[in-house]
């Protein structure tokens, strides 16, 4: 018996893979080479008592924690890893595996490997199983027939009748100590120390087929499994579900026992089985072949279960805790439960589906609810009566089949309507877009706004209040309290939430109210005092859009970024107003950020279950199942680099004695891990190495500490691992370490090394220039003012002039109709119209530049399209005319548009009067940073006069037209910092380019032109 | 003969008013059925007479604007087509008017003559859709909003429809672009209108949780 000290390759940290295959009921993970794993075959799986997960492979073995996956040697002298083909943990919950040349071997303690192959010469059996007994008995199954190993002691069991074949090639230990062996010749028992024929009742003897296994469940029943059938030993029965397609292409390889009375089946050929006592199910892998052979099967005390495939990596199969139903797609906006418990669920476009435990179908409702879309909210009476709300097509009331609908004509403030709820089971709450609330008992209708207390603002939440009465929050992120009989109570804080809507609302069990907000975060009243939180306390993300209380207390939130739980312990221990959200995202979901339409969007089912209306569609959870209650696992370190060199391992028991590290350290890692193999990512480590850290450290992702330069002295690296829930309740793992001084340090040095980077650590002080930034918001100030006043004059004219002229141009038509057909006075009355629309053709223009919500490219672009249509349009001319179908954001001051504007009215002007031309193309690009106008005919041409050669004059920036001419263009496109060119010829027709560099242009508008 | 298109007219100044009623009726195959003076008393209204087409101003001085007023009308009277009136092209405005369900849009200084042909072509499933009324509608499209797939959602033809509207063509050359009629362009472009509508629909959402 040899003890060898093991060597543990710590691969690079890696996070847990990202495959996932998604079934309905569970929740699959794989993993495979591509993460660490040694081979894609596993042939083995086994968990020790300190929760690692141990995977053998045709490679070699590695140890998971559910993080990362680690190579084990068990001795330096095997260069390569040695093959597993078998393991097992015994009584004493050491971990055996064996290998097809190379025996058994134990890992004695943490850190040492007994090999424990040489008495019986089983180096040169390739061993094929192996199994556990209660005493501490280890049994063997090799090629060469069945041997017990116990207490150091190898001793081989004969066959009787002797077997023509006595490789083993399965055995089971049943926890009666009972052992059966599968040989080819049959199944065999361990009866007084021989191996006997196996005998069984009368259903199942006569069965011809050699049986492969047997396994007993944890209710003591004996199961016995052949190629294509499961037998139930202790009750007869005989199941043989497989037969469906083609039997010599499947064969029961493994077994093993999920939860109680739930087996799983591992077979070659056809992948893994689902049995619950009385009906087989397919499980569906992977849809890849590779899943098909199933060669391990690993049911972990965390309660997953691992499947280790033969090609097709390892799997790992977790309960799903969130189910999702996506819906006819789109938006879920609203939830409700009816009184049989079903939940309902409503979508923004269109579609009402109702269902139980996440799976949801069409509702059976009268058409003209079931072709409603832009449902807003859905609320249930006692009686059935279901109440819902669109956005824009008013109330429906259902009621045995009958649908009413209440809208502006029968009374209803709006049409719209936002949330809903009902109170005490008979009485609904509605709220319509125009602010008001009404109580619905029956068809009677009982409304409230502003003279009942209401704000006036739309009500976007209700929720009942535990007492009597209602919480009510508004558009405005206001929150009113309804006061029997008719008086609503203001709760809120004048300033809070910032106007942002009120977008969740709960009163828990202890009488807090919270408020979740549209991008403000989360409120939570207790007594009169407001606490808040937000990103930069703890919230994941500002804008809350469900709350609810789970049965055992906690506070499940759902924000943009996805949902997390507010542990109750925290929230009854906590009365701090700036504490920290200890808030963690429990899983990620799409729920929709503040702007989403409905009421409620979350929901808390009589089963305890939590309910979202999300963007894509509905989800569901068991609180209690997301957040399993398991302590904290033990943190290991797993190694010590100092300067990048492995330190030789610690016993792990003598934590007491230190590691005394080199002296003249530089740089020390410590790397450490727990076993973690449900959910891995939300272990949490925290470290401290006292006498130096002077509190805990979290600990990076990757699961590592590093110090740099640490003086001599002692020390002790503490280190601990969070549970799920993020406490640290688990014990803390600690290490000794010594760093001895180096012969050259002195104290005066150690007094340099201190007192140095204080000093230099010395800070300039900055001036900042006071007067330059008045200077700069005096600036800002007048050019707001300036827009406010362009944005009056726009309107003004718009309004004011712009009706009464349209008014002129009226009149004068009618007037014109009243005169006889042809005389002065109707020709003059024909004038004055014509004028009148021209005049206000050109107050559309001016409008346009003066306005400066046009201040913009994309506004330019579209009006220069506009002004091209409605210019050639009555004219022969045909035209093309090619505009950019979108352009980047770009603010244009009104100089720049308009001076744009005239030169390309100009061009344009130029080529339909002067040019003769019979094609006209005008073309807008976005090119290079620049803002391209191509205006080309193919008409008479002329010469090109050259550019004037002192700089040219700007032309007034007033609104007469034309006759400004090529020179006039330039000088435009000059002003505003662009270029025009011209290309033309006699006879070749003439092109025109405008181009406006846009990085130039600055951002701030410019001084309206001057009326 | 063809059936005479019923037309609601709905406008405060009253010279306005009777003029265009007068034009109307000088058509034989429109009539003007009723006239309002406000947004208010044509929402109470025009619900019960149902009209082919409802002429609407987009500025009132009291009460509901024409914007408002559409938002209300176009569900109840899902099946009229509705024209916005004003004075000038003022984009912004009358693609709000279009979003909230108009069908388009006439500048009241138009020649009566055109305002007529707009009347009938609306009514015969015409669909106009100017190049500056399309990039709004692009935008419209690409703005983020919390609605994703569902019938808000445009094909791909009629994106391609838009985008070509919003590159300034004309419906005849997307015609020939895309190897169909004109025809269909136009049912292209009035499913894209009715898009805009749900959409618009969802996007108002928005002003009740105004972040």
């Amino acid at each position: 018996m040899a003890g060898v000290g093991y060597v543990l390759a710590i691969g690079a940290g890696r996070a847990p893979a990202a495959h996932r295959v998604d079934t309905a009921e569970f929740e699959i993970q794989f993993w495979s080479v591509e993460d660490g794993l040694l081979d894609n075959s596993v042939t083995s799986i086994e968990q020790t008592g300190d929760g690692f997960l141990w995977v053998g492979t045709p490679r070699g073995l590695v140890r998971f924690d559910g993080w990362s996956f680690v190579s084990v040697t068990p001795r330096a002298d095997h260069a390569t890893n040695l093959a597993v083909t078998a393991q097992c943990v015994d009584a004493k919950g050491h971990l055996w595996f064996g290998t097809p040349k190379h025996g058994v071997f134990r890992l004695a303690s943490e850190t040492e490997w007994q090999s424990e192959a040489t008495p019986m010469g089983l180096r040169d059996e390739p061993i094929s199983c192996l199994g556990a007994g209660e005493q501490g008995e280890v049994w063997i199954g090799t090629d060469q027939g069945l041997v017990r190993w116990q207490e150091g002691r190898f001793e081989r069991l004969l066959a009787d009748p002797a077997l023509a074949d006595p490789a083993v090639l399965g055995l089971h230990v049943t926890r009666s100590n009972g052992v059966w062996v599968s040989t080819r010749s049959g199944l065999r028992q361990v009866v007084d120390g021989m191996l006997r024929p196996a005998r069984f009742g009368p259903e199942v003897s006569g069965q011809s087929s050699p049986f492969l296994g047997i396994f007993e469940d944890r209710h003591g029943l004996l199961w016995a499994f052949g190629d294509s059938y499961l037998l139930n030993l202790s009750a007869g029965r005989r199941f043989n579900y497989f037969r469906g397609g083609g039997a010599t292409t499947l064969q029961v390889w493994t077994i093993c026992e999920g939860r109680p009375g739930e087996l799983w089946i591992g077979t070659t050929g056809q992948g893994l089985f689902h049995f619950d006592g009385g009906r087989f199910r397919a499980v569906d892998l992977w849809e890849s072949r590779d899943h098909s052979e199933v060669r391990a099967l690993f049911s972990d005390r965390e309660g997953n279960l691992w499947v280790g495939t033969q090609r097709g990596g390892l799997l790992r199969l977790r309960e799903r805790t969130v189910r999702w139903f996506s819906g006819p797609g789109g938006p879920a906006t609203c939830l409700a439960e009816d009184p049989t418990g079903t939940i309902w669920a409503g979508f923004q476009h269109g579609g009402l589906l109702a269902g139980r435990g996440g799976v949801l179908d069409p509702a059976t409702v009268p058409a003209p609810l079931a072709a409603q879309n832009l449902i807003t909210t859905l609320a249930f009476n006692r009686d059935r009566t279901l109440w819902l709300g669109t956005l824009g097509n008013g109330l429906h009331r259902m009621l045995d089949g009958r649908v009413m609908r209440f809208t502006l004509a029968q009374g209803l403030g709006d049409d719209s309507i936002l949330a809903s709820c009902t109170v005490g089971g008979g009485r609904t709450w509605v709220s319509t877009g125009d602010g008001c609330l009404h109580r619905f008992v029956g068809l009677a209708r009982v409304s409230f706004g502003r003279e009942e207390g209401l704000t006036g603002d739309p009500i976007t939440a209700i929720r009942p209040a535990a007492t009597a009465g209602v919480w009510v929050g508004t558009s405005k992120g206001e929150v009113l309290r309804f006061e029997p009989p008719n008086r609503f109570r203001r709760v809120s804080d004048p300033a809070m939430a910032s106007g942002k809507a009120i977008t969740a609302l709960l009163e828990d069990s202890a009488g807090r109210l919270w408020v979740g907000t549209a991008g403000a975060g989360l409120y939570c009243q207790t007594g009169e005092a407001w606490r808040h939180w937000t990103l930069t306390n703890g919230l994941p993300d500002n804008a809350v859009i469900g709350l609810e209380e789970s049965v055992r207390g906690d506070l499940w939130l759902a924000t943009a970024r996805g949902v997390s739980r507010l542990p109750r312990t925290w929230i009854g221990g906590s009365s701090s107003s700036h504490e920290r959200l200890p808030l963690l995202i429990e899983f990620p979901a799409a729920t929709a950020p503040s702007g989403a339409l409905g009421w409620p969007r979350s929901l808390r089912s009589r089963d305890g279950r939590i309910w979202l209306a999300t963007e894509s569609g509905v989800v569901n959870f068991a609180p209690s199942a997301l957040q399993p209650l398991r302590p904290a696992p033990r943190v290991r370190v797993e190694a010590v680099l100092a300067d990048g060199r492995a330190q030789p391992r610690l016993a792990a028991a003598s934590s007491a004695a230190a590691l005394r590290l080199p002296s003249g350290l530089r740089d020390l890692e410590l790397q450490f891990t727990a076993p973690s193999l449900t959910f891995p990512e939300r272990t949490r480590f925290r470290h401290q190495l006292e006498g130096f850290d002077p509190d805990w450290q979290d600990s990076p992702g990757n699961r590592r500490a590093r110090y740099g330069r640490l003086p001599a002295g002692e020390y002790r690296f503490r280190v601990t691992a969070s549970d799920a829930e993020g406490s640290w309740t688990g014990a803390e793992t600690e290490l000794a370490l010594v760093v001895p001084p180096p012969w050259w340090l002195s104290p005066w040095i150690v007094v340099l090394e201190v007192i140095l980077p204080i000093a230099l650590a010395a800070t300039a002080a900055r001036k900042l220039s006071h007067r330059r930034l008045r200077r700069q918001l005096a600036r800002v100030q007048a050019q707001q003012a300036m827009e406010r006043e362009r944005s009056r004059i726009a309107r003004d004219m718009h309004d004011e002039l712009g009706s009464k002229l349209t008014r002129i141009n009226f009149l004068c038509e009618r007037a014109r109709n009243e005169l006889a057909e042809v005389s002065p006075a109707a020709n003059k009355l024909d004038s004055i119209a014509s004028t009148s629309r021209d005049l206000l053709h050109s107050l559309d223009e001016i409008v346009w530049a003066v306005d400066p919500r046009n201040d913009s490219l994309e506004h330019l672009v579209a009006y220069l399209g506009q002004y091209t249509a409605e210019y050639l349009q009555n004219t022969a001319l045909p035209y093309d005319l090619k505009m950019p179908g979108t352009v980047p954001e770009q603010a244009l001051s009104a100089e720049v548009r308009h001076n744009l504007f005239l030169a390309f009215e100009e061009a344009l002007g130029n080529a339909l009067k002067h040019s003769k031309a019979t094609h006209l193309a005008i073309k807008m690009t976005t090119a290079d940073g620049c803002f391209i106008i191509h205006i080309s005919d193919n008409g008479c041409g002329f010469v090109v006069p050259p550019p004037l050669a002192e700089p040219p004059r700007p032309p007034a920036a007033g609104w007469r037209r034309g006759g400004t001419g090529l020179r006039g263009m330039r000088a435009r496109l000059g002003t505003i910092g662009g270029r025009c060119e011209i290309q033309s010829q006699p006879g070749r027709g003439t092109a025109i380019t405008l181009t406006l560099p846009l990085a130039t242009i600055e951002a701030s508008p410019a001084p309206a032109p001057a009326l | 003969m063809k059936p005479i298109i019923q037309v609601s007219l709905v406008e405060d100044d009253p010279g306005v008013r009777e003029n265009i009623a007068g034009y109307l009726n000088s058509a034989a195959d429109i009539r003007c059925v009723s006239t309002y003076a406000t947004a208010d008393e044509a929402l109470a209204q025009l619900p019960k007479e149902a009209p082919d087409v409802v002429l609407m101003d987009i500025n009132f001085e009291e009460g509901l604007n024409g914007i408002q007023c559409v938002q209300r009308l176009k569900p109840l009277l899902p099946n009229s087509q509705i024209l916005m009136l004003t004075v000038f092209e003022d984009t912004d405005r009358i693609f709000r008017a279009l979003a909230a369900g108009a069908s388009g849009y006439l500048l009241k200084r138009m020649p009566p003559a055109q305002l007529l042909e707009a009347i009938r072509e609306v009514h015969g499933g015409g669909a106009p859709m100017s190049a500056s009324i399309a990039r709004k509608v692009v935008q419209s499209f690409q703005s983020p909003r919390p609605a994703a797939g569902g019938d808000a959602e445009l094909s791909a033809r009629e994106r391609e429809v838009l985008l070509a509207l919003a590159e300034g063509c004309p419906y005849k050359q997307i015609g020939d672009r895309l190897g169909v009629s004109i025809h269909t362009v136009r049912n292209y472009v009035r499913r894209i209108y009715e898009k805009l509508h749900v959409h618009t629909r969802t996007e108002a959402v928005a002003k009740f949780y105004r972040q």
